[in-house]
């Protein structure tokens, strides 16, 4: 944890002022006793002696006038001085706040789900570095990663490429819990929620489903049937296509006259009517012929609501 | 009364005064002077500052002021995060997302000096003029007047700052036009000028009523600034959303097809309506 330099190197330190530096990084790092830091500030070379417990008691009120606020050992905290927070916490600004999610936001927004779990993770790190509950919640909640039970979202991830059978315990909108079993295929991210899809050797159906809903993950097989998703090849043409942002999977054929022509691939025909629809009257769907009567349908039963 | 070690209290001190700002010797002596009631040499910085060094805590003279730069026992991040820098630094060099970037490079100031490692800073493209006005007229309260090429035609419209953003790969300026959030493409705007008209204090007065149905209506996430303002006995529910730009709004409420319907206000119902139409001409419906 430090990089002492020898005593040569420094004229004049104060060995009190760095035995309250090893305590304070001993504490941020976890919570300790008084052994712990006698033993840790030997362990660094500071001085050849232990300290009294006197010595060290001394150490962590000093923290505390220093403006640390440290818990008192009791059994809860296994007898240990946990440290709550101290004044070289980040304070992290409204402005910054409205800058990572704009950040998150766009850079989320048609890619691959692993740059909204990085994204996650630095949310994560952050909110454990900064004692303001409400910045730390804020923080907290920008991906909606929150709402997935912590231990669901580390075996889903841990899953990702494995081709395994899983078998999930899954709450349906109604709250209804039933067991599915799939091949797993891939993670991906809509609307800001993760999903996991995969294929229902059963049904022969590819299936999805929203991470925040998995209660559980009941067991994870090696399985030989490989994940082989129905394919949904959209064609369309996209108006004033030099006003949409095009997302990583999306293959332009042409370009004439600011129209382009676009191929993607779908892994469900509901994605592929809401992307669709979604792009408004820039749009207009080519093939497969069976989307675009939905997409047509649809908007015929939307032109009734406002007529 | 806390017994407690002057010495080392004074070496804290002096290391929470670095992490606000940079010093000079002698700003220095006189901040923590101020801080601790007495008079702090120069002798005694200097001690200070090489107890912290001695920590591994690393303080440098740039420019003649002490500087913080790395804290041994802070911030860690894994691999991954530090990909993710490279990624932000990447996607946000070429965009000019003037306050946005600024408060980004500000946040990483921060973490730089709890963490002992240095995570580079975006340097992204000089602010324009255009970029410049908007973000003077939105620090000092300001309409601006804003020419912009739509449709192939030239638009000019008196309206109120509200963000500098981007839409994928996109920057967009966020006004408020006449009461509603209107988003438009910087690469279409020709001019920005600052106007003499005071703003009306962010005030967007269009509420956008949407109801949404059946199985949307319970699996629907709330935006940011979204709220549920009614709950039917079937489960539908009413949203109010106040903040999404009008063309956006349209577009995704459009996906939800007919599990979701527009109640008020009237224009954009026949908004709504028109994009409808539109977009059925397409297949010549």
């Amino acid at each position: 944890m430090y990089t002492f330099q020898t005593k040569a190197e420094v004229t004049q330190i104060s060995l009190t002022g760095a035995r309250l530096i090893v305590i304070l990084g001993a504490l941020m790092v976890a919570p300790r006793d008084l052994e712990e830091m006698n033993a840790l500030i030997n362990e660094c070379g500071l001085v050849d002696k232990n300290y009294s417990n006197d010595t060290i008691r001394i150490a962590i009120s000093t923290l505390k006038a220093a403006g640390c606020t440290i818990s008192r050992p009791c059994k809860a905290t296994g007898f240990k001085y946990k440290l709550l927070s101290h004044p070289f916490a980040l304070v992290i600004s409204d402005e910054e706040i409205a800058a990572l999610k704009m950040l998150y936001a766009n850079m989320t927004r048609g890619s691959d789900y692993k740059i909204a779990v990085k994204f996650n993770e630095l949310f994560n790190i952050l909110a454990e570095h900064t004692f303001d509950t409400k910045v730390a919640a804020e923080l907290r909640g920008i991906t909606s990663f929150c709402k997935i039970d912590p231990e669901v979202y580390d075996k889903i991830l841990a899953e990702d490429g494995k081709n395994n059978i899983l078998t999930i315990s899954y709450a349906n909108p109604a709250k209804k819990l039933s067991d599915k079993t799939f091949v797993f295929g891939r993670i991906f991210l809509k609307s800001n929620k993760l999903y996991v899809e995969g294929y229902d050797p059963e049904t022969k159906k590819t299936v999805c489903y929203n991470m925040s809903r998995i209660r559980g993950v009941i067991s994870s097989k090696p399985g030989e049937i490989e994940y082989k998703p129905e394919i949904y090849k959209v064609k369309y043409l996209l108006k004033n296509f030099d006003h949409h942002s095009v997302s990583s999977d999306v293959h332009v054929e042409k370009v004439e006259h600011n129209t382009a022509t676009i191929d993607v691939e779908f892994t469900n025909k509901f994605f592929a009517v809401q992307h669709i629809l979604s792009l408004g009257s820039d749009c207009t769907i080519l093939e497969p012929e069976d989307i675009r009567n939905e997409v047509i349908a649809k908007l015929m039963e939307l032109r009734k609501i406002y007529a | 009364m806390l017994k407690v070690n002057i010495s080392s209290l004074r070496v804290l001190q002096m290391l929470q005064l670095l992490f606000e700002k940079n010093y000079t010797m002698n700003d220095l002596m006189a901040a923590l002077s101020k801080v601790s009631n007495e008079r702090c040499s120069n002798f005694l910085v200097s001690k200070y500052i090489n107890t912290c060094r001695f920590c591994g805590i690393d303080i440098q003279k740039i420019d003649g002021k002490y500087t913080l730069l790395k804290l041994p026992f802070g911030i860690d991040f894994s691999d991954d995060v530090l990909n993710l820098f490279d990624e932000i630094k990447e996607y946000s060099s070429n965009m000019r997302l003037g306050k946005n970037i600024r408060a980004y490079n500000s946040l990483l100031s921060k973490i730089n000096k709890r963490s002992d490692r240095y995570y580079a800073k975006i340097e992204p493209p000089e602010d324009d003029k255009n970029i410049q006005a908007f973000e003077f007229a939105m620090d000092n309260g300001r309409k601006v007047n804003i020419n912009f090429k739509s449709d192939g035609r030239d638009n000019l419209i008196l309206c109120e700052p509200l963000e500098l953003s981007c839409d994928g790969d996109k920057l967009v300026v966020i006004v408020n036009n006449n009461g509603e959030r209107t988003k438009i493409l910087y690469e279409d705007i020709t001019d920005i000028n600052v106007s003499d008209v005071k703003s009306s204090g962010n005030i967007l007065s269009t509420s956008v009523i949407f109801k949404l149905h059946n199985v949307l209506a319970r699996r629907y996430t709330l935006r940011p600034d979204e709220k549920v303002v009614g709950i039917d006995d079937d489960g539908a529910i009413t949203v109010l959303n106040k903040t999404e730009d009008k063309q956006s709004l349209l577009n995704r409420l459009l996906k939800y097809g007919s599990m979701c319907e527009i109640v008020s206000p009237r224009n954009y119902k026949k908004e709504m309506k028109n994009l409808i139409d539109n977009t059925l001409a397409n297949y010549g419906k």
